[in-house]
């Protein structure tokens, strides 16, 4: 099966200040294949261009930032570099960091519309969709209101509905929980793993929540030195914990409790999850007794 | 600048009338400590710490650095013992030099050219930030940025050092790097104060904890004391580490509710097979 | 005024769900009353209109009260600073070296209280419109869609600019820097303050221009639509008729 998206030997460098300067790449040859309708997320150090890809895949990079491109990126078979960006969101969808910057409407309604008055759609099917959209991130009692009377978790919500309402084929979350504290946190992963739950939807997850990647995504890719290090299902990426470890991510703790466990205890624990832990755990001091 | 002490009288605090962010706040924070301050949004926390540099003023009550009350005493003149870096670097960068950017502070401080610059020289190699010395800082790299933030304010060598979610958007290993220079810093004589919402971060590595609720301080001490207090443990459910919730749900094998830390873990799961053998024999 | 930036002032009245094309008609028709007719009595009727829509309208007193405490310097220093320098009508002579001009005195009220009259029906179209309604009304005018948005977006950026260089001056004064002094000096002391908002908002505009681009904004071949409505009822005919024979009359009637 075709993927609906495929990065080919992806580089990129952002142009430089000075022009005696040489290009610095951030990206330095990735090769990524993304399947329609999988969870897939994108971990790497600070810096590697984990952004930077987000961008790539919606056009963003090179077209409005400039720079030098190399290797291709085929979005539903169009290219990035001559499809035009606003062409190429109807297909990928990207949440960005920061909802401050994304938020500009008065209404949390009129946010989540903006999208969807810029393809032209009838207001019947805006309003349907608008609602279904706020219902996926149990935004709805809040369609009336201010977005600055907003908490950080529900901005973020809002950011997140006003681009799944646009139907793209890919949602990409680039950090979403950046900002967060830890309610607001709560809020977005939990619409992100109902999102996930009810499927249909193709989702690049770009985070350092390891505990979270590893309960709920089918692939994960770890990127380092602009390129792709690792790659393969939660358990067998984090199975590599000296890899990770040098390349400077945390694991989720629940591996670590493994792995601490397996040094010192002599047991032969391997879960990445909750769920795994707690029955590989329950069992094991069942024994005991 | 040697290691500040901190306490607090009765403090109260308010942005509109008849709303109190902080409600009489008594407390006393010894020289020398490392402490992070944890809560959820709207709890009062950066209220708090924006008191002790003087960038709010108390409605009521007194705020003493170093036994001292500091209500008359400038922002900019505070600036020399009590250093505090923002959350965002980007509300600080502007100059045309990470080595400017870093020597701004100092040259505010009415240091003489040679300080500036050896001070300058001695961060910038402490960060890493040598190779970017020339560097204009604002089209560095978010992480990077964050580096010539906190290092411009380690510079200043303030005795009292606060800041505010310096980890949050960092990977692991640079957490863990900054958490070794405050440390150190922490050492050699520094008084420190770490907002942050990272609770495994506070668990794992930062050795004492202010709690706060609703605009009161619920408790103060020891990281694994505050952690396990039900007050606090209410407040923060949702942010405490994973093992924390994994004890939990071994309660019935004899689990002990208090685990916070990986090694907190491997150790209540030593005693517990251990005790469960010894019942079984 | 508001957060965000906003006037808007949510209420159930006639005036809230009239056409917002009809309520800035409103503006325009009073605006060129107040400036063509040089007269005290019109210039109060309109005010006297003014302050029973806004009644109508059913917005808080305190709106009311803010527009003249907003006025209230204005009220004063211009019809002193014509009593003395406008040179108009007889003047009267007081404590021997200054003459006081009582006509001139009575212009700059005039003057003043036309100010204060366009600014309420200015503010009454913006406290009883809606953001999206306003905008799809201006854009109803055959106003290019990108000049609304500009607008509206400016709105919402100027309180974030605001708490922009709130932050930024609270961060370098935490740095040691002093911002006393006056004029030239201070200003050069504010040099780390202007730059880091201004290359804030180059962040801001730089990240604004991909939001809007990863929403589909300016997509090629498509006839952009419109979350809210605004078309004429009944009701809107009706109030149109009613501005444009007042308007008639008004800037048609004798007064003595």
């Amino acid at each position: 099966m075709n993927p609906i998206l495929s990065l080919e030997n992806l580089g990129y460098a952002y142009p430089t200040l000075k022009t005696d300067q040489p290009p610095e790449w951030v990206l330095r040859g990735v090769n990524l294949a993304v399947q329609e309708g999988e969870f897939l997320s994108i971990m790497g150090p600070t810096g590697v261009g984990k952004t930077t890809l987000c961008l790539a895949l919606n056009g963003i990079v090179p077209q409005l930032t400039g720079g030098t491109i190399r290797g291709r990126v085929l979005v539903d078979g169009l290219d990035t570099c001559s499809t035009p960006v606003a062409e190429l969101s109807r297909r990928v969808g990207v949440v960005f960091q920061d909802p401050e910057t994304q938020i500009f409407n008065p209404s949390v309604e009129a946010e989540v519309a903006f999208g969807l008055e810029n393809l032209g759609i009838s207001r019947t099917e805006m309003c349907q969709r608008i609602d279904w959209a706020l219902d996926r991130v149990s935004m709805r009692a809040f369609a009336s209101s201010s977005p600055a009377h907003l908490s950080g978790g529900q901005k973020q919500r809002v950011a997140i509905a006003s681009i799944l309402v646009m139907r793209p084929r890919v949602l990409v979350l680039d950090e979403p929980t950046a900002n967060l504290d830890p309610a607001g946190k709560a809020e977005v992963l939990d619409a992100v793993a109902e999102l996930r739950r009810s499927g249909g939807t193709t989702v690049v997850f770009v985070s350092h929540e390891s505990d979270f990647i590893a309960e709920l995504s089918d692939r994960v890719v770890v990127l380092n030195e602009g390129v792709v290090a690792l790659q393969g299902s939660p358990a067998e990426v984090f199975a590599r914990t000296g890899e990770l470890q040098t390349i400077g991510l945390q694991l989720p703790q629940v591996c670590e409790v493994a792995n601490q466990l397996n040094r010192l205890e002599g047991t032969h624990f391997s879960f990445h999850r909750m769920d795994q832990a707690r029955t590989a755990l329950h069992s094991a001091l069942q024994v005991e007794q | 600048m040697p290691a500040v002490s901190l306490q607090t009288r009765d403090l109260t605090f308010s942005y509109l009338p008849g709303s109190p962010v902080l409600r009489g706040i008594n407390l006393e924070i010894a020289a020398d400590t490392f402490t992070a301050v944890i809560g959820q949004n709207g709890s009062g926390k950066t209220t708090l710490m924006k008191h002790f540099n003087g960038l709010l003023r108390p409605a009521s009550g007194q705020v003493l650095v170093d036994g001292e009350d500091i209500s008359r005493q400038p922002v900019s003149e505070l600036a020399r013992r009590v250093g505090y870096v923002f959350q965002n670097p980007d509300h600080q960068i502007f100059s045309a030099s990470t080595r400017a950017e870093v020597a701004f502070g100092l040259r505010n401080l009415g240091l003489s050219e040679g300080d500036v610059q050896a001070r300058t020289d001695q961060v910038l190699e402490e960060f890493h930030l040598l190779p970017y010395a020339h560097r204009q800082p604002a089209t560095l790299s978010f992480g990077l940025r964050r580096k010539v933030s906190i290092a411009a304010v380690f510079a200043m060598q303030p005795g009292l050092l606060i800041l505010d979610e310096p980890t949050s958007g960092l990977d692991w290993k640079s957490t863990q790097e900054l958490l070794d220079l405050l440390h150190a810093r922490n050492r050699q004589g520094t008084t420190i104060l770490l907002i942050t919402h990272d609770l495994r971060l506070v668990a794992d590595l930062i050795p004492r904890c202010l709690a706060m609720s609703a605009g009161q301080v619920t408790a103060h001490g020891a990281t694994h004391e505050v952690l396990a207090n039900p007050a606090t443990n209410g407040a923060l459910k949702n942010g405490l580490p994973p093992v924390h919730q994994l004890a939990a749900s071994l309660k019935n094998q004899g689990f002990p509710a208090n685990v916070f830390t990986v090694d907190d873990f491997g150790a209540a799961y030593r005693a517990t097979s251990e005790s469960l053998r010894g019942d079984a024999a | 005024m508001n957060n965000l930036g906003t006037f808007y002032v949510p209420r159930e009245s006639w005036v809230h769900r009239a056409d917002p094309r009809v309520k800035l008609l409103l503006v325009a028709a009073l605006w060129a009353v107040l400036l063509l007719r040089q007269s005290f009595d019109i210039t109060l009727a309109v005010l006297l209109l003014l302050h029973a829509l806004h009644l109508a309208a059913r917005l808080p007193r305190e709106n009311i009260g803010f527009i003249w405490k907003a006025f209230l310097p204005m009220l004063i220093l211009i019809p002193l600073l014509w009593s003395v320098f406008s040179g108009v009508g007889a003047p009267l002579s007081v404590l021997g070296f200054l003459r006081v001009y009582p006509q001139g005195a009575m212009r700059g009220m005039l003057l003043a209280l036309r100010l204060v009259s366009m600014a309420f029906a200015l503010f009454l179209w913006l406290y009883t419109t809606e953001p999206g309604v306003m905008l799809v009304g201006l854009v109803k005018l055959n106003i290019p869609y990108p000049w609304v948005l500009v607008f509206s977006m400016a709105l919402h950026y100027i309180p974030a600019v605001q708490a922009l260089y709130h932050s930024v001056s609270e961060a370098q004064q935490a740095r040691g820097l002093r911002l006393e002094g006056g004029g030239f000096q201070r200003l050069r002391r504010m040099m780390p303050i202007l730059v880091t908002v201004m290359i804030g908002g180059l962040r801001m505009t730089d990240q604004l221009t991909r939001a809007l681009e990863a929403r589909a904004f300016g997509v090629k071949g498509v006839r952009r639509t419109y979350l809210r409505e605004v078309r004429f009822r009944p009701a809107d005919y009706a109030y149109l008729a009613m501005i444009l024979l007042g308007t008639a009359a008004l800037l048609m009637i004798q007064v003595g």
